[in-house]
């Protein structure tokens, strides 16, 4: 059974060094959180008070402003950051996309970072040797493969990242919002991975500033504001009071049909 | 999550959830052995004799320094060169353990901010990239061996002049297997407990590099403790409890005491063990309280 749970989670950083070494590097940049001054030690409070519980078949977009807090949260749900306060709780194989080029050697083989990533997301070696052929195949990049990943496009190294992720059957899927640097005829086909893959038993967690995408992938969201959890429900909802405007309702007929809605009424 | 299993307030502060990393990073052995075997080949990419250069710079600086002060100390070459090769691959295993261990967390920012992974793969990669740097070594000791077998075999042989009789190359050399892996399990802990430490205050790799020279020439490497006890003149004088105290020197010990065929002291052993049960608690406990906190400090 696949599923997270979250409770009373507060997340902050400590900046040790807020003089010398820039905000922007020592939290991705991402994150704007209040800057606590009770301690001697500068501390931003990225995250606070989320509580939340998703589960298998869920596919949740997350919403926000820059420094709202999205990345950080998609870090906790992912388990690489272990709540300050509170606790999270995630069962099920992560397998999780961020920031392109920085989880990837931009040194090594497109071949050597399949390998390497598959061997973080709990493969074997052999496991990972008999999925190059379908990675290859998948992300279209034959012969780019043997190359070091620093002669790829952005375009090209999402392709792999996404290509390595839907091919080892993850059951907790989360994508930032680089994924969006690829073409519309690769994006459609990972759209049908990805939607394959949750129905099968995952769940998805996936923060966005390109609607489309999001109608596209999720079905349910939170809007993150200023670290906290500002609203939850289905997507439309959320969009709609973030947007201020219903997003669906200059959507072509055509768009509308794959998304299965009308454009006055609901889902 | 019903109301039963209503957890912990922070339960990623335990030291089951601290056991839980280090059994699940020894676990997954694909991982850290692809990343330690990764980081040599990268390092040596594009040149033309790879990673061999790690065998040929050993070789010349243990001919060099063995020519040396086999000369200084008016040393039989046959039996001081294999003396100090030997020493000298054990300290660079060590001194890696120690100052690559330091930097164990913070040169893998990108992946542990990327993907979630026990930490002690990093401590591993560390320790497995080491091992197979010392791998290399081992050739010089290989050659040295052919070289001076006739000198090492010798029953009653003498490293320096002063020094006792030594019983020779035998049996005993098989030692050299479980001393090895006692050494590297020392390696572990360093890394972790150094790691993190060093994760939260960037001052600790710059003291440990800044003691690392004085810890080479302090322990008998270039040296050796016969020399030290001629000086001392036999007695018991403050000179031979500061090798004692050197924790260094314990660990040379049990790996180069076989390797050439030393007479062996089994308090060296004990000490070791010793060292091992303090050391790795520490790290536990270390990994206990900070484990979590090290993604936010990298």
């Amino acid at each position: 059974m696949v599923s997270i749970d979250v409770w009373n989670a507060s997340v902050d950083f400590p900046i040790f060094d807020a003089k010398s070494r820039s905000l922007k590097k020592a939290v991705l940049g991402k994150v704007g959180g209040t800057i606590g001054t009770e301690s001697r030690i500068p501390v931003i409070e990225a995250l606070k008070d989320i509580t939340l519980s998703l589960k298998e078949g869920d596919r949740v977009a997350l919403v926000g402003h820059n420094g709202a807090g999205k990345s950080t949260l998609l870090r906790l749900l992912a388990g690489i950051y272990e709540p300050i306060t509170g606790g999270s709780k995630i069962v099920g194989k992560i397998a999780p996309v961020f920031d392109l080029g920085v989880g990837l050697d931009p040194e090594i083989s497109g071949i050597e970072n399949i390998m390497i990533r598959g061997l973080f997301l709990g493969m074997s070696r052999k496991q990972m040797e008999s999925k190059i052929d379908d990675i290859a195949e998948f992300s279209e990049l034959g012969d780019f493969l043997q190359m070091p990943l620093r002669a790829y496009s952005s375009g090209m190294r999402v392709r792999l990242a996404l290509g390595i992720v839907t091919s080892i059957d993850p059951e907790i899927l989360i994508l930032d919002e680089g994924i969006g640097a690829v073409d519309a005829a690769f994006m459609d086909k990972a759209r049908d991975r990805m939607i394959d893959l949750v129905k099968r038993s995952g769940l998805l967690v996936f923060a966005s500033h390109a609607d489309e995408l999001l109608m596209d992938l999720c079905d349910s969201a939170i809007w993150m504001d200023g670290g906290r959890m500002k609203m939850q429900g289905s997507l439309r909802e959320v969009l709609t009071a973030y947007k201020g405007r219903d997003p669906y309702e200059n959507l072509s007929p055509e768009a509308l049909a794959r998304f299965g809605v009308t454009a006055g009424g609901d889902k | 999550m019903t109301a039963a299993e209503k957890p912990l307030d922070n339960p990623s502060r335990t030291f089951r959830r601290a056991w839980q990393d280090i059994r699940e990073g020894f676990q997954q052995r694909d991982l850290w052995g692809h990343l330690g075997w990764q980081d040599i080949k990268q390092r040596y990419r594009r040149s033309v004799i790879g990673p061999l250069w790690i065998t040929l710079s050993m070789a010349v600086t243990a001919i060099g320094l063995g020519l040396l002060y086999s000369t200084l100390f008016q040393a039989n070459i046959g039996t001081f060169l294999p003396y100090l090769t030997v020493g000298f691959i054990v300290w660079n295993f060590m001194l890696g353990c120690v100052t690559e261990g330091t930097e164990t967390f913070i040169a893998n920012e990108g992946l542990i901010k990327h993907l979630p992974a026990p930490l002690t793969v990093y401590a591993l990669r560390t320790v497995w990239r080491l091992t197979l740097m010392m791998a290399h070594n081992l050739l010089v000791y290989a050659v040295i061996l052919v070289i001076f077998f006739g000198d090492l075999s010798t029953t009653g042989y003498k490293i320096t002049e002063a020094g006792p009789g030594q019983p020779g190359l035998d049996w005993t050399i098989v030692l050299a297997v479980p001393a090895f892996f006692l050494i590297a399990l020392n390696g572990v802990w360093v890394a972790l407990l150094f790691g993190v430490i060093s994760t939260r205050y960037r001052d600790i790799p710059q003291v440990i590099t800044a003691l690392t020279n004085l810890a080479f020439f302090g322990t008998p490497i270039v040296w050796t403790t016969d020399l030290l006890n001629k000086i001392a003149s036999g007695g018991s004088s403050w000179r031979s409890i500061i090798i004692e105290v050197n924790p260094f020197y314990h660990f040379i010990q049990i790996l180069r005491a076989p390797l050439i065929g030393n007479e062996q002291s089994w308090h060296h052993w004990a000490v070791v063990g010793g060292i091992t049960v303090v050391g790795w608690f520490l790290a536990l406990v270390a990994m206990r309280n900070y484990r979590a906190r090290v993604p936010y400090w990298v």
